[in-house]
């Protein structure tokens, strides 16, 4: 036999395993010849009444495969906590449950003041071994103390992780009381208890009073490790800060700089970085893959000030989903910004006010440039009469525009909606 | 129609525990109450973990 004892991991080797590999394994770790150690574990299986087979089942679930791979065990604490997992769990338990009633049933059987004190034991250390695993028992302590939670919010709110946290919190608590409970049945189902509830009597008063000395140090200890935990979230809060500004309000800054011969430019620059940092303020975010009317508005009025060199001033009030109609709006508007943009570069800022909800949606756009006579518009220039007027008509609205000489251009666009109807196509 | 197993061995762990108190009424088979605890307990179990393992890759969450 080649393989000795040493650093050789304890692993299972299926391959050379009669059943799961468990003697073969311990076999080339330990040297002695696989031969022997099955004999020997069949003497000792009967020997015991069978209580060598749990251990056999025990040691495969708890040892990886030679060829690679996490042991059964391991593989199993990954599914119960994952989404979803606590169905496995249970089920594993209920069927755990259901083969050892049949056991029971079939006189394979013990003794139910060793059983049912083991299976419940069982089942309580494995609860703490994995929490223990996870190294998860400081973070729920500290979780626990007060101001910690409000110190430390944590991503994902949804209903399924936060059923998650609470199965992981007391995950570890359920799994003492398991273990004290089947420490309890046993010593009770035995007739030991009666004999030990002074002992067990003296031993509690001494944890109380060691208790109550202690308190106020843990007390302590726990509030500073929560004080401690909330200075390293903020600061790495004020980090984040500090990246933001640097990636977006330096990088704007050292722009202008270099293009301050072009104030158009300049202007369009600070007044896309004023909303960027307002968004963010307000936490919108970036608007990429815009989903609302909104956030759309503000994507197409900075396009266009990108593009044009222009300053837009845009209010919303309130939002809207991006539907049919709020489709039509956007189009028609952001063909007035273009307009403003194209034949009012140098009169101001050209202002957009849009007031966005349920039950309609109205927007306007207003420059100060030379102004236009809309009845005098050729009939083959069809951007206002089809990219605005048309498309508002399509869409079941109406688009205004008021317009003279020297007093601007003001287009106003109105949409009402049936709550009933949000599907009406353009 | 969208193939469901989950639902599938649920009714079919179902039925067969019917059929099991049915034999057992009509005197064709004996249950005792050990007997029932492990098919109900089986069943439920068994039914939680393919619920579970099959929730997982997100058709039944």
């Amino acid at each position: 036999m080649s393989a000795t004892a040493g650093p050789t991991p304890l692993l299972r080797d299926p391959r050379r395993g009669l059943v799961a590999g468990v003697l073969a394994g311990l076999a080339r770790r330990t040297g002695i010849d696989a031969v022997l150690l099955r004999v020997a574990f069949v003497v000792v299986a009967v020997a015991t009444g069978g209580l060598a087979l749990l251990a056999y089942l025990i040691v495969w679930a708890a040892l990886p495969a030679a060829e690679g791979g996490s042991a059964p065990l391991t593989r199993f604490g990954r599914v119960a906590r994952s989404p979803g997992g606590w169905r496995v769990a249970i089920g594993a338990a209920l069927l755990t449950l259901s083969a050892l009633l049949a056991f029971r049933e079939l006189g394979i059987w013990w003794s139910d003041a060793l059983v049912w004190p083991v299976v419940l034991a069982a089942f309580g250390a494995a609860l703490l071994w994995g929490r223990w695993q996870r190294g998860g028992v400081g973070e729920a302590e500290a979780d626990a103390l007060p101001g910690s939670e409000a110190a430390h919010p944590r991503p994902s709110p949804d209903a399924g992780h936060a059923v998650s946290r609470v199965a992981e919190q007391y995950s570890g608590i359920f799994g003492v009381l398991l273990v004290i409970g089947a420490a309890l049945l046993f010593l009770s189902s035995n007739h030991i208890l009666g004999g030990l509830r002074d002992a067990a009597l003296t031993g509690v008063v001494v944890v109380v009073a060691v208790a109550l000395i202690l308190a106020p140090f843990l007390w302590r200890l726990g509030r500073n490790l929560a004080a401690e935990r909330a200075e390293r979230i903020r600061s790495q809060e004020r980090a984040q800060l500090a990246a933001h500004l640097h990636d977006s309000v330096l990088q704007t800054l050292t722009l202008m700089q270099k293009r301050a011969g072009d104030p158009r430019e300049v202007s369009a620059l600070a007044r896309r970085q004023e909303r960027e940092l307002r968004d963010w303020l307000a936490g919108g975010g970036d608007r990429e893959g815009a989903a609302s009317l909104a956030s759309a508005l503000r994507s197409a009025a900075d396009a266009i000030e990108d593009d044009h060199r222009v300053a837009i001033e845009l209010v919303i009030v309130g939002d809207s989903e991006l539907d049919a109609a709020a489709e039509a709006v956007l189009g028609a508007a952001r063909e007035a910004l273009l307009n403003a943009a194209k034949h009012a570069p140098d009169s101001g800022p050209i202002r957009a006010y849009a007031e966005l909800g349920p039950a309609g949606i109205e927007l306007f756009v207003r420059d100060r440039g030379s102004g236009f006579d809309p009845a005098g518009v050729a009939p083959d220039r069809r951007g206002v009469r089809e990219s605005i007027v048309g498309r508002m008509d399509r869409a079941g609205g109406r688009a205004e525009i008021r317009s003279g000489p020297d007093s601007g251009t003001e287009v106003g666009l109105f949409i009402e909606r049936d709550p009933g109807s949000r599907d009406g196509s353009e | 129609m969208r193939f469901d197993p989950v639902s599938l061995a649920s009714g079919a762990a179902i039925a067969a525990l019917g059929a099991l108190l049915l034999f057992d009424s009509a005197g064709t088979v004996d249950v005792s109450l050990g007997w029932m605890a492990v098919a109900l307990t089986g069943a439920v179990g068994a039914i939680l973990v393919l619920s579970g393992l099959l929730g997982r890759n997100g058709r039944h969450d």
